[in-house]
């Protein structure tokens, strides 16, 4: 697709929904907000990949994550970016306030680590970004049943590490 | 609930989710709603599954209530200007775009009392160690704290001699005077930044004859561009040094004539220039 100043535009409008999506995968704002930045670099210089007609915003997903995987085979990334201090200074920290199952969102980020970066990347695009499977397969190019299948893993992992905390 | 588990015949993981997600049409949902009433022990699946969406779901959506940073939307925009005044907790502020912003707008006291407190949770806020043994000529590391600095200080030095704008060395670290201010109280005060490898500050030092006095440290970090100065750290933005330009009853900044004719004459403002 041509590079056009609506299209770009369009990029800017979906930022938001970029950090949540880093945010969710890095655990932390600073990191998140670098992947962002690296993402859309790379994605300014390949707009003409860009499909019209498809969906925008997972083409950009798609961008950070690869990004995101990208940096973690590199292992640059530390592992101590979970840490206490880096949590206690995320802006606004949020905290989920349901009653019934308020956690923090430092235990919620450990119990995400745990999980692999294919399981987590599904999380992340189902439960935050709210995602329908079969988006998420399209996203990912993989079967719908696949999808289902590491996602209920997942869950099922998380949901261990969350009652544990 | 782990791959031993013995599901009823029809019944899966993947359903259970779906059905928890609400996902299922509603035959499914029929046929799981039956296989829970008939083996309750499914049902705390489907409350795990259930748990990860509440945990999960809202957990990250502070960006969405923020403004999108403008660092990151003028990288999109193609515009190196200001597009946005964006303004978020969450990102690294250029002190460049926080000047300009700041102006002389009044900060409230609070704001800056909450951000001060904050200082405290940081191991390096409000102290910076300047330089090494191997190329301060004192010999020892220099260190720099909120309060009064003789007026051997390097930094204090530093803040006697240095125009704005220009980086100086100072026992192997950086030094940059911002700018100078003349406060109501007919005191001078500067803001300034300075680093070494390890850390780096933000600060408002006032003259106090002889020496200077810190009025505030932030810690900061260098930019990824050399070129666009320190960034005060993630967190962080600058009511704080706002407030303490008001407190100290900061007006104006001095033009580089005033500026360079205190420098001549040691602050002494009574002191006239050519």
């Amino acid at each position: 697709m041509a590079d056009t100043p609506e299209l770009r535009a369009e990029i800017v409008s979906l930022i938001p929904r970029l950090r949540r999506f880093a945010l969710g995968l890095t655990g932390n704002s600073t990191d998140a907000d670098d992947l962002v930045q690296t993402a859309l670099e790379k994605a300014l210089t390949r707009l003409h990949q860009f499909k019209a007609g498809t969906r925008l915003d997972s083409w950009l997903f798609r961008i950070v994550q690869t990004s995101w995987i990208d940096n973690r085979r590199r292992a640059v990334q530390r592992e101590d970016t979970m840490e206490a201090e880096t949590i206690e200074r995320l802006p606004g920290a949020p905290i989920h306030t349901d009653a019934e199952t308020r956690m923090a969102l430092g235990d919620i980020n450990s119990a995400l680590a745990s999980l692999s970066d294919d399981q987590r990347v599904l999380a992340v695009l189902v439960l935050v970004e709210g995602y329908s499977y079969q988006e998420a397969a399209d996203l990912e190019g993989i079967p719908v049943g696949t999808v289902m299948s590491r996602l209920s893993r997942a869950r099922k992992a998380l949901a261990n590490q969350l009652r544990g905390a | 609930m782990d791959e031993t588990t013995n599901y009823p015949d029809g019944i899966t993981p993947e359903l259970l989710m779906a059905y928890a997600d609400g996902a299922l049409e509603a035959e499914d949902r029929l046929r799981v709603e039956a296989a829970l009433a008939a083996h309750p022990g499914l049902a705390e699946e489907v409350a795990a599954y259930q748990l990860t969406r509440d945990a999960v779901g809202g957990a990250f959506d502070a960006p969405m209530q923020e403004e999108v940073p403008a660092h990151l939307e003028a990288l999109v925009l193609g515009s190196a200007g200001e597009t946005s005044d964006a303004q978020t907790g969450g990102e690294v502020i250029s002190l460049g775009r926080a000047r300009e912003r700041r102006g002389w707008l009044s900060a409230s006291w609070p704001q800056a009392i909450a951000a001060a407190a904050a200082f405290a949770f940081g191991s390096v806020f409000g102290a910076a160690v300047l330089g090494g043994t191997a190329t301060g000529p004192s010999g020892e590391d220099t260190l720099l704290m909120a309060g009064k600095l003789s007026s051997d200080h390097p930094i204090a030095v530093a803040l006697e001699s240095t125009p704005s704008g220009q980086l100086v060395n100072v026992d192997g670290g950086q030094f940059d005077a911002i700018a100078t201010f003349a406060t109501a109280g007919g005191a001078y005060c500067r803001e300034f930044e300075a680093a070494a490898a390890s850390s780096a500050v933000v600060g408002i030092a006032c003259r106090e004859a002889p020496g200077w006095r810190v009025e505030v440290l932030l810690a900061a970090e260098p930019a990824a561009d050399p070129q666009a100065g320190f960034q005060l750290a993630s967190g962080f933005d600058d009511v704080a040094l706002s407030a303490v330009l008001d407190r100290l009853g900061v007006e104006a900044g001095l033009n580089a004539t005033d500026e360079a004719c205190l420098l001549e004459n040691g602050f002494d403002a009574s002191l006239a220039c050519e």
